[in-house]
């Protein structure tokens, strides 16, 4: 298992008029290191996929929340921690599907950028090809995990997540 | 009626970028988001062998 912070589900709020957008759901958690609560936020769409997406809590008013960094030095257990929940939902929902998008530094491109670059090697090391293909776009750095299974029963899947992902990347980059 | 000698012909140079949302395909996915699938081998290259899978 993984090193991570213990975590708590907030609440669900509606989702928005993109496509397929169907609920957000908030979890928090704190880090012992900094004292600093972090907020996960679960988009789900349709066909079962969800968007990860976090934050720190002090960032939450900013519109660069996703973009600015606590410069605490410890992504690691934070994004362990990211994958403790999605862990959560993939027991809960046997079609559940997962991505997430690298958000860029402050005066970074979108394309290959540091976080997707971290996020990419631990999702390699902890997630196989057996449950799940592994799609990505390095333009928008975006990865992308989608059930086998359910890419069987939907052949259109892949297609289906990338319309999803391209109405929310505005709201990601700065 | 007189009848026109006029003929429409669609411009095909034309491209309209909303064409481009909802489709998939090839002329169409320079404008658009498209996801490409991870080889074994790139995936290889990408983990840290060490470590063992959460989910294989």
């Amino acid at each position: 298992m993984v090193d991570s912070y213990p975590f708590r589900f907030i609440k669900y709020e509606p989702g928005g008029s993109d496509s397929g957008y169907l609920r957000k759901a908030l979890y928090s958690f704190k880090s012992t290191k900094s004292n600093k609560v972090y907020i996960v936020e679960v988009e789900f769409y349709e066909r079962n996929f969800y968007g990860i997406k976090f934050f720190f809590k002090g960032h939450r008013l900013s519109e660069m929340k996703y973009n600015l960094l606590t410069g605490d030095n410890e992504p690691r257990k934070i994004i362990f921690t990211c994958i403790s929940i999605m862990g959560v939902i993939f027991e809960s929902d046997a079609h559940s599907s997962f991505g997430f998008i690298g958000s860029n530094n402050m005066g970074e491109g979108s394309d290959k950028t540091k976080r997707y670059r971290v996020y990419s090697v631990i999702i390699n090391t902890y997630f196989g090809e057996n449950t799940f293909e592994h799609h990505y776009n390095d333009e928008k750095s975006t990865y992308v995990l989608i059930r086998k299974s359910e890419i069987e029963i939907h052949p259109d899947l892949p297609d289906k997540i990338s319309l999803f992902i391209s109405s929310r990347i505005p709201l990601i980059f700065s | 009626m007189a009848k026109s000698n006029i003929v429409f012909k669609k411009d095909k140079s034309v491209k309209l970028n909303h064409q481009c949302v909802a489709t998939t395909s090839a002329s169409c996915k320079n404008n658009r988001f498209v996801l490409k699938k991870l080889t074994t081998e790139e995936h290889n290259k990408l983990r840290v062998p060490v470590y063992s899978y959460l989910i294989p």
